[in-house]
């Protein structure tokens, strides 16, 4: 639970991330999902509540070493400006101490992984790149100590829509070949259910339905998630209508 | 000309490395610890927002203390330290303001979303500042670091009356006897530096903000390889001197009752920068208004400056000396005895600048070598060749001015004196730096009121090489023309005996009282030789 001013912003929020899946929460701007996400791994602290990692609670662990075990993904990249690409991929290995020869092979494996070749974009500041490319470099910092979940807050909602498309399609490919688990920030309805294992609504700091994709299509519970679909049902069904035409 | 220029020129390069390495040391340990300080001031105010406003308007306040007057206050404070130690505390407090103001700037411009992902990424604060804080605010924070360089670079030619040896002594040396060679060289090293300095900390801000961090450490082993090579030059040369410091004010407020002939007339009386002359200006005023004359008195001018001023008839009078004006106005090179040069440098002033020369006020301000007397029983020195036959180098310790004068290539020409080392300090210091024993010898003015003071003993010049230096009363031609001024002078022609002259002196120096009640003492004394009565002219 997080509170403001007195106000709550995340309230009774309770779920799950399952080991090796996709977990999406959605809900209209200020709902509180980045708040819930950055409990998580301790940039904002809890008010009440726990947050479990791994059997263990997050609060009572070192914060840095929480960090370093957990990958996250900005919005706006955040990649640093005075390091290269491979040293921004390699900073928490080497925050790790992790041996020079085995952080360069997973920096060159990483860039690899997100389609960026070491030779052409390793050396470059991350200025230098497209801002698909940013968050390709900035998806491989969050997967570079080998975490076993990554958080990711509206990941692709920066990148125009066919770079995002592509970058969602290439994100499921990997996380299905390294199987680490994902709690996803969006408030893009097609993209929680392109992506999504598991669907989290948030409304107003608290969950209103949570499940799989199909289950929420085919049994919204409110009017609130009703509403959260309709636009990807409407594009559907118009698509749909201009194809049999 | 061309021979005099030239061995000018010689005398200047055979200075440069003392004052250059002197002067680069300063800079040097100054920047260092300026910045050593300055940065994690910058950072911990940076994180508490609270202590930012405070700090920050403490360290401008420093900064608008004129940077002279701040460097003059070390003496004191540090319980009249001179030398290095003042110089490089005033320097480093200058070196400052804009080294915290830019850390602070650059730490706040940086992107809060590049803090969060240092945190998210899995760093400590420590490493947080390190590895990404201070990395992006480096271009700024180097900025900050080269306006404090080139400041320090110019305040370092101010240190030289403090004591410290740097580019300044060319500079206050070579004002004080008109030698612009030596100033020239001053200024053009200085400037040097300061470019030297400017170009290096811009090629390391750029080299940040490409991304080429080996080339800004590159540029820093240089500048420390410059600074090292600096200090060690100089190293040997510095040891703390100890000093009695401080200036007399004037506030002329004296009740004069009107008389004849000078009545309402505006008579504008110059002073060069040292004690005897402010004396002297307290005792001339306090004259020409008993005898109903409006005296302003103009002081603290440069030694040459006042003579331009005389010149230009922008003052009516002053008091100089004959050695003086024979070096630095006649250029002339030879010694003369004391009467000689008198009658000589009268006739020069008149023909060429249509100055006129009253009289001789009865004493002599000459050079003269001095030593504590138990001292030089001690060492068996009574005269200056004597100094050779130390077995350790003696120091000698002199104003800037006096180690750029022909009286000291002459005296070094006539005894040699291989083995001494010198010691630029302030005049008003030197007489302290010798009782405490932290130089060996001055070259004390001979109507200094601290020779007897102190017991020290004035060394004997055999060959007679230094010259004579006889207080002389000059005006300017429309002064001389103005009726009766010239002949209400008079009185103090040849009214001050040196031991006068001294005790007066010693009144300001010595006795910490101000150079009103010194005037005042000479005053007392003149009158009671021979009471007011201008007329009496018999
Ligand atoms: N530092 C803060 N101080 C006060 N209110 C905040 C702060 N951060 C977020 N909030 C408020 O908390 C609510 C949830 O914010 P956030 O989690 O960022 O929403 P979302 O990511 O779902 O758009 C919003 O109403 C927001 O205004
Ligand atoms: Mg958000």
């Amino acid at each position: 639970m997080k509170r403001y001013n007195g106000r709550s912003v995340v309230d009774n929020v309770s779920f799950t991330v399952a080991p090796g899946e996709i977990t999406v929460l959605i809900g209209e701007s200020g709902c509180g999902k980045t708040t819930t996400l950055k409990m998580i791994n301790r940039l904002i602290p809890l008010d009440a509540g726990t947050v479990m990692l791994s059997g263990r609670n997050v609060m009572e662990g070192d914060v840095v070493e929480l960090r370093r075990s957990v990958g996250f993904v900005f919005q706006n990249y955040a990649l640093f400006p005075h390091m290269t690409v491979a040293e921004n991929i390699a900073v928490t290995p080497r925050l790790l101490g992790w041996e020079a020869d085995r952080i360069a092979k997973r920096t060159a494996e990483l860039l690899e992984l997100v389609g960026l070749a070491m030779s052409e974009y390793g050396e470059r500041a991350p200025a230098e790149l497209s801002g698909g490319q940013r968050q390709r470099v900035g998806v491989a910092r969050a997967l570079a100590a080998e975490p076993s979940l990554i958080l990711m807050d509206e990941p692709f909602g920066a990148l125009d829509p066919l770079t995002r498309d592509r970058l969602q399609t290439e994100f499921l490919d990997i996380q299905k070949q390294l199987g680490f688990a994902v709690l996803l920030v969006t408030h893009d309805m097609s993209e929680a259910l392109a992506i999504a294992d598991q669907i989290i609504v948030l409304d107003q700091g608290r969950i209103v339905q949570k499940g799989s994709p199909s289950h929420l299509l085919a049994h919204p519970d409110s009017d609130h998630v009703k509403k959260l679909m309709s636009t990807p049902l409407r594009q559907a069904s118009r698509i749909e209508a201009l194809m049999q035409s | 000309m061309g021979p005099e220029l030239s061995a000018n020129l010689a005398a200047r390069w055979a200075e440069l490395p003392a004052y250059l390495s002197g002067h680069v040391s300063l800079v040097a340990v100054a920047l260092v610890i300026g910045i050593a300080v300055s940065i994690p001031i910058g950072i911990v105010s940076a994180r508490h927002p609270r202590l930012k406003g405070p700090l920050l308007s403490f360290i401008s306040v420093i900064q608008t203390v004129p940077s002279i007057a701040l460097l003059a206050l070390m003496v004191p404070i540090l319980g009249g330290t001179i030398g290095f130690m003042p110089a490089l505390i005033a320097l480093t407090l200058y070196s400052m303001l804009p080294i915290v103001r830019n850390t602070i700037t650059g730490l706040d411009g940086i992107d809060p979303a590049l803090t969060e992902a240092a945190k998210s990424v899995g760093m400590t604060p420590r490493q947080q500042l390190v590895q990404v804080d201070l990395p992006i605010a480096a271009p700024v924070i180097l900025a900050g670091i080269r306006t404090a360089a080139v400041w320090v670079v110019g305040t370092a030619t101010l240190s030289t009356p403090v004591g410290a040896e740097s580019l300044g002594n060319y500079i206050f040396a070579g004002l004080q006897t008109r030698n612009w060679t030596s100033v020239v060289f001053g200024c053009v090293f200085a400037a040097l530096i300061a470019i030297f300095l400017d170009q290096m900390i811009r090629i390391a801000e750029n080299a940040f903000t490409d991304r080429r961090p080996h080339t800004a450490y590159g540029v820093g082993a240089l500048l420390l390889g410059v600074f090292l090579a600096g200090i060690s030059v100089s190293v040997w040369e510095r040891s703390p001197r100890t000093a009695v410091a401080g200036l007399g004010s004037l506030s002329p407020t004296i009740a004069v009752e009107e008389q004849q002939p000078l009545t309402g007339k505006r008579i504008r009386v110059g002073a060069k920068s040292f004690t005897e002359q402010y004396i002297l200006t307290n005792l001339i005023e306090r004259h020409l208004e008993a005898r109903g004359a409006d005296v302003k008195t103009l002081e603290n001018l440069g030694s040459t400056i006042l003579f331009d001023a005389l010149a230009s008839e922008e003052i009516d009078l002053y008091v100089d000396y004959t050695g003086t004006i024979w070096a630095t106005i006649m250029k002339r090179t030879d010694v003369a005895d004391r009467l000689t040069t008198y009658i000589e440098v009268s006739k020069y002033l008149m023909d060429t600048h249509g100055i006129a020369v009253i009289g001789r006020l009865g004493f002599e301000n000459a050079y003269g070598f001095a030593m504590r007397r138990d001292q030089a029983q001690r060492l068996q020195i009574r005269t200056i060749p004597d100094i050779n036959s130390a077995e350790q180098p003696l120091r000698i310790g002199a104003d800037p001015e006096f180690f750029v004068r022909k009286e000291w290539t002459d005296v070094r020409a006539a005894y040699g004196l291989p083995n001494v080392k010198t010691r630029s300090m302030d005049s008003t210091l030197m007489y302290e730096a010798v009782r405490t024993g932290q130089v060996d010898i001055i070259t004390a003015y001979t109507s200094d009121g601290r020779i007897a003071a102190y017991d020290l003993q004035i060394l004997e010049d055999p060959e007679k090489v230094l010259p004579p230096y006889d207080a002389i009363l000059l005006m300017s031609p429309k002064a001389y023309a103005v009726p009766g001024l010239a002949d209400a002078l008079l009185p103090l022609v040849n009214a001050i005996t040196p031991d006068l002259m001294r005790e007066a002196n010693k009144i300001v120096d010595l006795d910490r009282q101000g150079t009103e009640e010194a005037g005042a003492f000479l005053w007392r004394h003149i009158n009671r030789a021979a009471p007011v009565a201008p007329e009496t002219t018999e």
